[in-house]
């Protein structure tokens, strides 16, 4: 058999071409992490000179930052659970658990225990989704599904039992520096615990690949519990916001907590399946996002089953622009 | 010409700022079988995509059997008459041997909507049966199979394309002796068929045996082709490095650094087929351990690191008698653990080179609760730096880099740790000569600073050059013990290994 192959010296591709495409590659990276951003900018905009100038009012702004205040504060802790690349579905009803709980003990001895009940009933409601999820192994959505429902029939059975008012003086509270100061507590205590500490870097690392973080001396299960124990502690905190925001306890307190949280989170760039990507700011500017179309819709006086429906879509169409398909595993 | 199947003119890819491949032609005959050969990153693998229409070519045109070839999907590459087997494994869990097989092509075994798996086995067993395979049939689950039957059944699927064009993508790194048999067997025949092989491999020994012809690819230009006598290891080696390599990149004889001293203790390990392995770890020391993939090596690495717990058994560390019982534990004692399965095991791939080498140190790191960037940096720059690892800054994403530049961010990544004892399962699996002879230059380092080794090789001859001594394991027990002399042959390893 005569063998023969051809050779050619190999000219060298015109170095700009190839730079053209590696610009153009950043810029596509860069394009992602804006996304957020530049939707809250246009959010801001649309609204800003669609309104009659409504959106702008400070009434109206403090109105929307209220609202996301409870979003960001449960956020903050939930992205440690999410970083890790779980679902923590029990933040409703563990926000509704934590708000009975704390007002009711409150009316019982004093209203100084309410926050300290509220963190401490939040926190064991995140310990008690990290026990079904560690030890016996159940999804950790599935688990949190769980004391979601236990907590809304809770709340729904305690209002029927008991008064949950907040007593006049505690409604000094009702105040737009308060949130601000709550949501800048726990967000900055947080961010350092996220980028500065164990608990962040382990949770992102699992959340990258768990067989590597086990390999490589990190005790997953301890450090998936540390992240349900401060997203209950957070949820507690919310609880507290919420009690003070309503003036007491509802049938209602909670609902939809975790898909809001949930939302904001992805509006806000952080990566559904978690890993050394997510960022903690995404919190902020996701809940922003998100009570902003809700209010910017509302003052255009849209249905508001309408405005559930342009939620639906824009919160499709975000993670059609940002989620990394590149660890999906799509097959040829 | 008749008898050229493959033909390529100035072939080019690139991606980003990375010149993949640089106007590379070549032509592939009738009968041939020939090996494609660089160093990682010389731009193998982005050829052979382009050939089976993964990947798409920025310039350059191809023919195939006369006529202009566009494969547009690695499946219209198979209609053509262009089969690849790839380095990782391409069978799906939960699914039959059979159906495996005939993936996509379920239609063939149709009447109406009903396909009959009947006639399906039956088709997948002649087909098992020409390979030679006989201790499993097509009704088996896949998922009850070894990586190494389940690498047979997608070569079975290759075959059943009849292919004209076989590419073999280092396949055979993954596989046993018994295995790399098989595969040289169905080459052999096709050759006979007057079908043709490109074969990527790593092993130049091997390519040596196999191919007829060689071309070699450095950063991705065309470098030369050596025909027939011409392929031997040292031409091939001079001609993907560009320089002049001594042919032994392996330890000199005769120097010891092994001490009395027993670093490790490793007593009676019963678990799945391991059964009561017992054996010793010395500072000083490179122990080997061979054997075939199945044979229980693999998972011993990860029982004595603590990954696994065993059903009975324990190890312990001699200075201190802790038990090793945790990965935890064992990094807290300076045990290194580096797995064969780098993507999967061994690295964080959306993750920075920082994070990767910084993750078993974040103990030293700490100050207080805190970790604060800079202190993270430091010891990443300077990690990586030591094993001059080629990267754009730390903050790089470590998929991005090639596999011999991988495993080097892995070493780096136990050297922060300021490891002590090391457990490498397979180091240099599928790493070019360059980066092999840097990490072997630094296991000879390590161990004449008192450290301990225990290498797990699939690679006799890496076996006997680095090892001062070689346990062989055979179905979960050690089946043989070699100390560093002259007189240890392959042929003496093999036996004890099979």
């Amino acid at each position: 058999m005569v063998i023969e192959m051809k050779m050619k010296e190999a000219p060298v591709l015109g170095a700009k071409g190839s730079k053209k495409e590696s610009n153009v590659l950043k810029n596509a990276e860069w394009a992602k992490k804006a996304v957020p951003f530049l939707g809250l900018l246009v959010l801001v905009l649309l609204f800003s000179t669609t309104t009659d100038g409504r959106f702008l009012k400070v009434a109206n702004l403090q109105n929307i930052f209220s609202q996301a205040a409870i979003v960001m504060v449960a956020g903050t802790g939930c992205s440690f659970v999410m970083s890790h690349n779980n679902l923590d579905f029990s933040l409703g009803g563990a926000c509704a658990m934590s708000a009975v709980a704390g007002i009711v003990i409150g009316a019982k001895f004093s209203y100084a225990w309410m926050l300290p009940v509220c963190l401490a009933v939040g926190m064991m409601c995140g310990l008690v989704t990290a026990g079904l999820h560690i030890k016996a192994r159940i999804p950790a959505f599935m688990a949190g599904m769980c004391i979601m429902f236990a907590g809304r029939g809770l709340a729904q059975g305690a209002y029927l039992q008991f008064v949950m008012t907040l007593p006049q003086d505690y409604k000094v509270l009702q105040n737009i520096w308060f949130y601000f100061a709550v949501v800048t507590i726990i967000f900055l205590t947080a961010y350092i615990l996220f980028e500065y500490t164990k608990i962040g870097k382990y949770n992102k690392l699992i959340g990258s690949n768990m067989q590597v973080a086990k390999l490589s001396g990190v005790p997953v299960n301890k450090y998936k519990a540390m992240a349900f124990a401060v997203s209950g502690f957070t949820v507690g905190a919310a609880a507290f916001m919420s009690i003070i925001r309503g003036g007491g306890v509802g049938a209602q307190t909670g609902t939809n907590l975790e898909t809001n949280v949930l939302l904001a989170l992805t509006l806000g760039g952080f990566p559904l399946t978690g890993g050394s990507q997510a960022k903690m700011r995404s919190v902020i500017v996701g809940a922003l996002v998100l009570f902003m179309l809700n209010n910017g819709l509302q003052l255009w006086g849209v249905d508001p089953t309408i405005i559930n429906v342009i939620k639906g879509i824009v919160f499709l169409v975000v993670v059609y622009i940002t989620i990394d398909r590149g660890s999906g595993g799509v097959m040829i | 010409m008749d008898d050229v199947i493959l033909k390529l003119h100035g072939m080019v890819k690139s991606f980003g700022s990375t010149k993949a491949v640089q106007d590379v032609s070549m032509e592939l005959r009738k009968g041939q079988v020939l090996a494609l050969i660089g160093e990682n990153g010389s731009g193998k693998s982005t050829l052979m995509s382009m050939v089976t229409g993964t990947l798409q070519p920025d310039k350059g045109r191809m023919e195939l059997k006369g006529k202009e070839y566009v494969p547009d999907s690695i499946i219209a590459a198979g209609n053509s008459g262009v089969c690849i087997l790839i380095q990782e494994l391409g069978t799906i869990d939960g699914l039959t041997v059979a159906e495996n097989i005939f993936l996509g092509k379920e239609k063939r075994f149709a009447s109406g909507f009903r396909v009959s798996s009947r006639r399906m086995n039956q088709a997948a067993d002649e087909l098992l049966q020409s390979m030679g395979v006989s201790h499993f049939d097509a009704k088996t689950e896949v998922d009850a199979l070894s990586f190494e039957e389940r690498k047979l059944i997608e070569v079975c699927r290759a075959m059943y394309n009849d292919p004209d064009i076989l590419i073999v993508d280092e396949t055979t790194t993954a596989l046993s002796h018994t295995g790399r048999e098989k595969i040289y067997t169905i080459i052999e025949n096709l050759k006979k068929q007057q079908k043709a092989v490109v074969f990527i491999s790593h092993d130049l020994d091997e390519v040596q045996k196999v191919c007829d012809s060689a071309m070699i690819l450095r950063d991705g230009s065309y470098i030369g082709t050596l025909y027939g006598e011409e392929v031997t290891p040292e031409n091939m080696r001079q001609m993907m490095i560009g320089r002049d390599l001594s042919g032994n990149y392996y330890r000199t004889k005769g120097t010891t650094y092994v001490k009395e001293e027993v670093a490790l203790d490793v007593r009676n390990i019963q678990y799945g087929i391991l059964h009561d392995v017992s054996f010793q770890l010395h500072r000083g020391e490179i122990l080997g351990l061979g054997g075939l993939t199945e044979c229980g090596m693999h998972e011993l690495c990860k029982i004595v690191f603590g990954a696994i717990k065993p059903d009975a058994g324990e190890v312990e560390l001699t200075e201190n008698h802790v038990k090793i019982t945790s990965p935890a534990v064992a990094i807290k004692n300076h045990i290194a653990y580096l797995p064969k399965d780098r993507d999967n095991e061994s690295l964080f791939l959306m993750t920075s080179i920082k994070d990767n080498i910084t993750v078993a140190s974040m103990d030293r790191l700490r100050n207080g609760p805190f970790i604060t960037r800079k202190r993270e940096r430091d010891l990443a720059d300077q990690a990586a730096g030591q094993l001059s690892v080629k990267m754009r800054d730390v903050e790089q994403l470590t998929k991005e880099l090639s596999g011999g530049n991988k495993q080097k961010v892995v070493v780096a990544k136990w050297m922060a740790n300021e490891s002590d004892i090391l457990i490498m399962d397979c180091p240099t699996r599928g790493i070019d000569i360059g980066v092999k002879a840097a990490i072997y230059k630094l296991m000879e380092q390590l161990i004449s600073e008192g450290k301990a080794i225990l290498m797990v090789s699939e690679e006799i001859p890496e076996l006997l050059g680095m090892s001062d001594r070689i346990l062989i394991m055979k179905d979960g027990t050690i089946n043989g013990e070699f100390d560093r002399s002259e007189e240890v042959t392959e042929k003496s390893l093999i036996e004890k290994l099979i």
